[in-house]
């Protein structure tokens, strides 16, 4: 009897209402931050997508004017960003990752691009308009895969 | 004395509901900065910084600082113990919330 008295429910043992309560509270805090994290990286991929391909066209398709400005853009976009992502509050789980294959990916496809087209495909709209959708793809399918499970446990 | 009934299970430091934000916010990230763990848990900064105090002394959140330009920010993260304590803590409170909960009606 000492042990079933002593494996009672106290004063301080959460009822189960109150214990759904606190799983809940976890689940919701767990996932408003997961969220947040996520949310910031997603239109951090998002907008250096637009820009490979802004940038991939401005040089293929702008001649030596398109290829100054585009060499110009792209450093400027990638400073932009990076003081942008330093600026912000939430670190995301799996993120290190994830960004390091969609940025190694994006990388060879943009180095790939360039060193096949602009000797032999400058100003040709048939090879540069898919040429930078591709180039884009990595960021974009980083973007839209599903975050990271957001379990508190 | 047995350990049979999962209150045995609850983790004393992080039974508070603020302390419990917390640790779950920051389950869900790598780190976190002090004004969005603020924001995202809703409470006082005074509040927040007396509970990441105990969480820290416990070993559950590991504190560190950095600068953005001349801006001071701190940082925390939960530890792995701090990882194992929530998720034990998790699985007893599922254990009260699950095996206690009356029947429902359908059931009876």
């Amino acid at each position: 009897m000492d042990d079933m008295s002593n494996d009672a429910p106290t004063a301080t043992t959460p009822t189960p209402r109150e214990a759904a309560a606190a799983l809940d509270l976890a689940a919701r805090s767990t996932a408003r931050t997961a969220g947040i994290g996520h949310r910031w990286v997603r239109s951090l991929l998002l907008a250096w997508a637009a820009m490979t391909i802004a940038v991939v066209l401005l040089v293929g398709l702008g001649g030596i004017p398109g290829i100054v400005i585009g060499s110009l853009i792209g450093p400027l976009f990638g400073g932009t960003i990076a003081i942008w992502a330093a600026r912000q509050g939430i670190r995301a789980r799996s993120l290190n990752g994830r960004y390091l294959l969609a940025v190694v990916l994006w990388a060879v496809l943009y180095g790939a691009t360039l060193v096949l087209g602009l000797p032999a495909q400058a100003g040709n709209l048939a090879y540069w308009l898919p040429a930078a959708l591709v180039t884009a793809v990595p960021m974009v399918a980083v973007a839209l895969l599903p975050r990271h499970a957001g379990r508190t446990a | 004395m047995t350990a049979s009934h999962p209150r045995h299970r609850l983790d004393d430091v992080i039974h508070s509901p603020v302390r419990l934000s917390v640790v779950a916010a920051l389950a869900g990230v790598e780190k976190a900065d002090f004004k969005s763990l603020r924001d995202a848990i809703e409470v006082s900064d005074s509040a927040l910084s007396k509970q990441l105090t105990v969480l820290e002394d416990a070993g559950y959140v590991e504190i560190t600082k950095d600068r953005v330009g001349r801006r001071p920010r701190t940082w925390a993260a939960l530890t792995p113990s701090g990882r194992t304590a929530l998720t034990g803590h998790l699985q007893a409170l599922r254990a009260i919330a699950e095996q206690q909960l009356p029947p429902r009606v359908a059931d009876v």
